[in-house]
């Protein structure tokens, strides 16, 4: 019992990670029906960011958090601008764009690997607050907290920031219809430029708390594993749903830890993607998702 | 008509240069993985490489020229690499690639087209088994993990562990079943084997589960990324036990991201700073001064290639000016010849079956942030 307890709060720590990325990760698919390979690199180059502010300008962690959101934010923008925009005004088909965003990331990965070298880093001891908490049995670390609590909140803000705002409500019309949105008189380029910038600054801040969550893993290939398990994620919750994101995220996780522990960890990935399989096979839609599947 | 005519007028020019040229340097291949996340060993394998080949072409006796070309860490970027080297540049033997299951992919290109290949760090089983132009001064995991396991059975009381490995890679694999059969051929009970992929990033889930089998230690066939991330996860999980280590540990990197994590960990290695020797001596000041970082052990065994392959031109007489397919067969028959070469692994030999024969081992410890000889009392 005590270490099921154990793994469960394993497995609710890694789907964490995997529902961080994919919230931004489904963000962009939810309004622009464009699976953004390069998420994964956006994601690296946040938590780089936020390593040379904390390395080379000694600044805090709130300045570093916020800069690597507004950084990987604003190379969202420059992503749109310079990768997807042009497409969209040929309009090129949805594959174009997938296979663009593979190209982008490939140019991330490798500027990042220039500019910070390719050995994996640390952020600064001390900045992370490394505090262990013991029930019993059962350890849960701070950060673990903190991982889990942030993705709660971004996904009950962005949910707010989606249905509660005339900038949501903005999104979601470019979503439903790209034509009559921009007929109606909505800024459709301004948009979706918010939008990656939204999917961007998630990333960016993902990025930072799995470097803090693993120590020594901040490079520009850690983004890489997260590409794959989180379109895993947002198939299992339902393509384009925030909800929906998140649930899939841990169930990913907490499928993956399972199995390792009671099944055989030689099957882990062939079981989680075996899921996927069985729910696009069985309720293309995802677990959460209706038959129009978007909400954002 | 017409090429015949070219021919007799350019076949008599071809030949009046090659006689009246001096010496040229033979063109040798690095297949390197200097980008992607095998970076880690690819860095000081370059160095120890161009290090290498800086001072032999200062001696004079041999002239080589580098062509350095970035693998990356797949099969692919080597295959791409090998291909480049063999057929565009028309090396005369090549020195790589990192990981053994780039060699795997690899070697048989050079296999076929005759050209010789040295791995300096490849150590999985059957990297010279891939075909008769391959060759390796790395000594395999098959040696060195008998040794670590004999040496920690001794020093730990050891009866029990747990094997946690990558199955995503050949060469941590392959050190995994050697592991085990050392294990068993020692007596000791597998408690339980556990795997993770090549990637991952969070092994909280494999560590809980070793952690609850109760081992007195925890032995481990990785590469130094994951390995990493293992040892500080470890002990942030109230993991307390040794860690026993394949080669894939072998970096002070480890020691220095890890920190005080890394304290304890048990490894087998083909070469330590502290060995006496003046080739090991002139190595060692020579790399501080001129990458200002200390060498690590893939570092010197690529030195140790360097030196392999000059060595066989030396023995092959080659003075730059024959065919390519001549340089290639004569340095795959001179490298047989290569007995008793002094180099910083100590006194080394090629073995008949390609193989390195390389007298002195080490096991190494980490105590007090370095990796020290583990002694059996």
């Amino acid at each position: 019992m005590a270490i099921f307890l154990q793994q469960l709060v394993n497995g609710i720590s890694l789907g964490s990670v995997y529902a961080l990325f994919a919230l931004g990760f489904t963000l962009v698919f939810g309004v622009l029906e464009i699976i953004n390979l390069a998420h994964p690199a956006v994601l690296a180059v946040g938590a780089l960011i936020a390593y040379t502010l904390l390395e080379g300008a000694h600044t805090g962690l709130a300045v570093a958090l916020a800069g690597a959101c507004v950084g990987a934010g604003l190379l969202g923008v420059v992503i749109d601008r310079v990768a997807f925009r042009p497409l969209r005004l040929r309009g090129a088909s949805r594959l174009s764009s997938l296979i663009t965003s593979i190209g982008v990331a490939l140019i991330l990965v490798n500027l990042a690997q220039i500019v910070w070298g390719t050995e994996p880093l640390s952020y600064p001891p001390g900045t992370v607050p490394l505090r262990f908490f013991t029930a019993g049995p059962v350890t849960v670390s701070l950060l673990q907290v903190l991982v889990l609590a942030t993705v709660v909140a971004l996904m009950i803000g962005l949910r707010a920031l989606l249905f509660r705002t005339r900038l949501g409500l903005a999104i979601r019309a470019v979503a439903e219809n790209p034509q009559t949105a921009g007929l109606l008189g909505m800024p459709f380029d301004r948009v979706v430029a918010f939008t990656f910038f939204l999917s961007s600054g998630l990333g960016g801040v993902a990025g930072v708390l799995v470097g803090m969550l693993f120590q020594g893993s901040v490079s520009p290939f850690m983004g890489g594993t997260y590409g794959l398990k989180g379109l895993a994620a947002i198939i299992l919750g339902g393509m384009g749903d925030i909800t929906g994101a998140v649930l899939g995220g841990l169930a990913m996780g907490v499928g993956e830890v399972m199995i390792v522990q009671y099944f055989n960890s030689s099957y882990r990935d062939a079981v989680a993607f075996g899921l996927v399989f069985l729910v696009l096979v069985l309720r293309p839609t995802g677990l959460l998702g209706q038959q129009r599947g978007r909400e954002a | 008509m017409k090429r015949p005519c070219l021919l007799a007028l350019v076949l008599p020019l071809l030949t009046t240069a090659a006689w009246s040229a001096p010496a040229q340097p033979v063109k040798v291949g690095l297949a390197v993985g200097i980008t992607g996340d095998i970076a880690v060993y690819g860095n000081p394998i370059r160095n120890g490489l161009l290090l290498g080949f800086k001072q032999i072409n200062a001696m004079g006796q041999v002239r080589m020229d580098p062509i350095l070309e970035d693998t990356g860490g797949g099969r692919d970027g080597a295959v791409n690499v090998f291909q480049k080297l063999i057929q565009r540049d028309q090396v005369a033997a090549i020195l790589g690639p990192v990981l053994s299951s780039q060699a795997f992919a690899a070697d048989p290109l050079a296999v076929q087209a005759g050209v010789p290949v040295v791995g300096v760090t490849n150590t999985a089983k059957g990297i010279p088994q891939i075909g008769v132009t391959v060759f390796r001064v790395s000594a395999p995991e098959a040696v060195q993990i008998p040794k670590s396991v004999a040496v920690a059975k001794k020093v730990l009381d050891l009866s029990r562990v747990v094997v946690l490995y990558d199955n995503a890679d050949d060469f941590t694999i392959s050190g995994y079943r050697t592991f085990v059969d050392e294990l068993q051929k020692n007596g000791i009970a597998i408690a339980d084997t556990i795997t993770f992929s090549r990637g991952d990033s969070d092994f909280s889930a494999q560590l809980t589960k070793a952690k609850a089998a109760n081992p007195q230690a925890i032995v481990v066939s990785a590469l130094a990324r994951e390995g990493t991330l293992l040892l500080i996860q470890a002990r942030n999980l109230g993991i307390t036990v040794p860690f026993i280590g394949g080669n894939g540990f072998n970096d002070t990197n480890i020691i220095t991201r890890a920190g005080p994590a890394a304290e304890g960990l048990i490894v087998g290695t083909a070469w330590v700073p502290s060995a006496p020797s003046p080739v090991n001596l002139k190595f060692y000041g020579a790399y501080r001064d001129e990458y200002r970082r200390e060498p690590n052990q893939f570092a010197a065994q690529a030195y140790t290639g360097a030196e392999v392959v000059a060595e066989a031109i030396h023995r092959a007489g080659l003075t730059g000016t024959e065919d390519v397919a001549t340089q290639r067969s004569k340095i795959v028959q001179a490298l047989h010849t290569v007995k008793n070469l002094d180099t910083p692994l100590g006194r080394i030999s090629i073995a008949d079956d390609r193989d390195v024969i390389q007298p002195r081992t080490y096991v190494a410890v980490v105590r007090g942030g370095r990796f020290v000889e583990l002694d059996v009392k």
